[in-house]
């Protein structure tokens, strides 16, 4: 039995971050990179804050990561840059654009793990095939690992950002309640076959053209999101630790809370559990007015509530 | 190169372009800047220095084929057609990002159940997600059709207007009703509106910069790029340090350095005016600037020019393996991407001769340096 519980946790990480984004109004996509199980380095998006359209979560990430080489006096200079990322998985929240796809390949990455398709600029099979063509050293890239999680924080702020639009625009995602998932990852436009079996397995050989269920940590299993993440994996994220420390105000138990509610379980044949009540970007910012008028919250944690629960199938949390 | 084959070919592409400049001109109602230079229409040739780079003139690519878009129509009565185009004016075309001013709006048609009636284009569609998203918008802002039982459904017309009044005529019959005004490339290379003199000033800045480097730093790779407004007042000046960080090529540093200066701009303008100034002020990415390039940009380079707006792109030397807008993809003018800028190869003989003498000055210069 292919075990992908490792994968789905080191996505849970970038997908955490990806939320935090959120909370603070930045797109919500980002990314880790990891070697020999460690995390080495975590992007965000940072377009906003330097006004520079391609400083997306991958190079934000490949800097610190050569930061991080440097400190441990690796030689990450020029060519030999592709030998110190021979070992390094990036797991990103959605499929690299076309231009962080090309960057991928001249740092010479190990391969990539990512959560939905980038469906206007997907440069790991989307739109092009940068990971498999051209010059340079290719890579494989996996996609669907968090994928409706991945899109649901994307459809979260598009609710936010398009309250600000005129008229008919608003009109097109009001409500993302229930709302239904594009198909799932066609896998022939970015892995070969025997590719696919590499790295899900035999067992999930159906999954290579299935339409409408989601890879889950293990086959014939569900999850819910408190299931894969791993609260000391994420505090001994240093940046994140920063992060926290720059923002009093906010907690990571609490944060872990609102992340919990943010997503639809998956049930054990692949599907999504629509019936779900979820939290959306509305219900974040009035949970925050709440918290900071009345800080009585005695109660045990929700995302532990569920936690609890989950001992039986997934989907009961 | 790629223009000229053989010496009969360049004949008589010119004798087809004057052809071509002189009947079109005929047709032209304000005297355009662009009388001044030749225009080789059949090749997208300026002066015989500008070469177009677009995706229809990519090998495997026919014009003559049709690009095809879905867009939403709906069924209307006559009477129906004032209520309708103002409402198309108001609600739809002001958010649509795709142009469809190269198809007619309506196309009249009958049959025995409704009589006469018209078939008319709503919107691109991508606009709306569904017809129920539609009918809605309609039943709000459009008393006049009867929204309810108003069809709504999706149908294929090409993306571009025919570059022939022929083709044109057949994409009628076949798709939907063309307006045919001229093939639209020859409005374009037109419109380019080049000051050839100052686009070599231009060049020649690069290759400047590219000469003052070549051999100083060993290790550079020896490629330029130059950020400048479309009134060529130069902004910033980039090389290439992958020797030292294997992504920071030149375009990738040129966008950093606009940005830094949008940064530095922005900071102390606030800090004259103590409080952040309006929006409208800010400049946004390299909206619309004009990139010089030694060479043809990568996959990662084209695409970041891509995701910064910028208006139009000059390089020199093509890269047949690594280059991403003539060699491979045409990310310049990409369908499906969402900015496409003007891409122009520089094919004069002067500079090009000049770039590859730089180019072989500073190998050698690097290869003595190494032995050291």
């Amino acid at each position: 039995m292919t075990d992908l519980t490792n994968e789905f946790s080191n996505m849970s990480l970038a997908l955490f971050l990806a939320f935090k984004a959120l909370l603070s109004n930045e797109t919500p996509v980002a990314c880790i990179l990891v070697e020999d199980d460690k995390v080495i380095a975590v992007g965000y998006n940072g377009t906003n804050k330097t006004l520079n359209g391609t400083r997306h979560a991958e190079f934000e990430a490949i800097d610190q990561a050569l930061r991080y080489f440097a400190e441990n006096k690796r030689h990450a200079v020029g060519e030999h840059i592709v030998k110190e990322f021979e070992k390094v998985t990036l797991y990103v929240t959605v499929e690299p654009c076309i231009m962080c796809a090309s960057a991928l390949r001249q740092i010479g990455i190990k391969r990539v793990v990512f959560g939905c398709a980038n469906e206007r600029f997907g440069g790991n099979g989307t739109i092009l095939k940068v990971h498999q063509e051209g010059p340079g050293q290719p890579y494989n890239s996996f996609g669907g690992v968090l994928r409706t999680e991945s899109i649901q924080l994307l459809r979260n702020f598009y609710i936010q950002e398009n309250t600000q639009a005129p008229i008919p625009k608003t009109k097109k995602n009001k409500d993302i309640e229930g709302k239904v998932f594009p198909p799932a990852i066609h896998f022939e436009n970015y892995v070969s076959h025997d590719e696919f079996l590499s790295f899900y397995g035999e067992e999930r050989a159906p999954f290579f053209a299935e339409e409408n269920r989601e890879i889950t940590p293990l086959p014939n299993q569900g999850y819910c999101i408190v299931d894969i993440i791993d609260e000391e994996k994420l505090l001994s994220i240093p940046q994140l630790q920063e992060l926290y420390s720059k923002e009093p105000t906010s907690s990571l138990s609490d944060d872990l809370t609102t992340f919990a509610k943010t997503f639809y379980p998956i049930g054990k044949d692949g599907t999504v559990n629509y019936d779900k009540e979820i939290l959306t970007v509305q219900d974040f910012s009035k949970r925050h007015n709440q918290k900071t008028t009345s800080k009585l919250d005695v109660n045990e944690p929700d995302h532990k509530k569920c936690k609890l629960t989950s001992a039986g199938p997934a989907v009961q949390c | 190169m790629v223009f000229v084959k053989t010496y009969t070919s360049l004949v008589s592409s010119i004798t087809q372009s004057v052809q071509v400049f002189r009947s079109t001109l005929k047709f032209m109602k304000n005297k355009n800047r662009n009388t001044q230079v030749s225009i080789d229409f059949e090749n997208g040739v300026i002066d015989g220095v500008l070469k177009q780079i677009r995706q229809s003139g990519a090998s495997g690519s026919d014009p003559k084929i049709a690009k095809l878009i879905p867009v939403w129509c709906c069924n209307i009565k006559v009477t129906e057609t004032k209520s309708l185009l103002v409402f198309i004016k108001e609600m739809l075309t002001p958010f649509d990002e795709v142009s469809l001013t190269h198809v007619k709006r309506f196309k009249k048609e009958s049959d025995e159940q409704q009589g006469t009636f018209l078939r008319a284009i709503l919107c691109s569609g991508d606009l709306y997600g569904t017809e129920g998203d539609l009918r809605e918008l309609f039943r709000e802002h459009c008393a006049g059709v009867d929204s309810q039982h108003l069809p709504i459904y999706k149908t294929d017309i090409p993306k571009h207007g025919a570059p022939t009044a022929e083709i044109s005529k057949d994409w009628s019959e076949k798709y939907w009703p063309m307006s045919w005004k001229g093939n639209p490339n020859h409005q374009v290379l037109l419109n380019a509106d080049f000051d050839v003199a100052k686009e070599r000033t231009m060049v020649n800045a690069t290759l400047d910069e590219l000469e003052k480097r070549a051999g100083q730093h060993p290790g550079d790779v020896p490629v330029v790029t130059i950020i400048a407004t479309p009134q060529h007042e130069i902004l910033t000046t980039a090389y290439d340090h992958r020797d030292t960080h294997v992504l920071k090529h030149s375009v990738m540093n040129a966008i950093q350095q606009i940005a830094d200066l949008e940064v530095q701009r922005r900071s102390n303008r606030n800090a004259v005016a103590g409080e952040e100034d309006s929006k409208a002020n800010n400049n946004y990415l390299c909206h619309n600037l004009h990139v010089y390039t030694t060479h043809e940009p990568c996959v990662m380079c084209s695409m970041a020019l891509v995701h910064s707006r910028i208006g139009r792109l000059v390089y020199i030397k093509s890269m047949p393996s690594t280059g991403a807008l003539e060699s491979n993809y045409q990310l310049g003018d990409r369908d499906g991407l969402n900015w496409n800028f003007e891409t122009w190869k520089w094919i004069a003989d002067e500079e090009n001769k000049r770039l590859d003498a730089i180019m072989e000055k500073s190998k050698h210069e690097l290869a003595s340096n190494t032995h050291i």
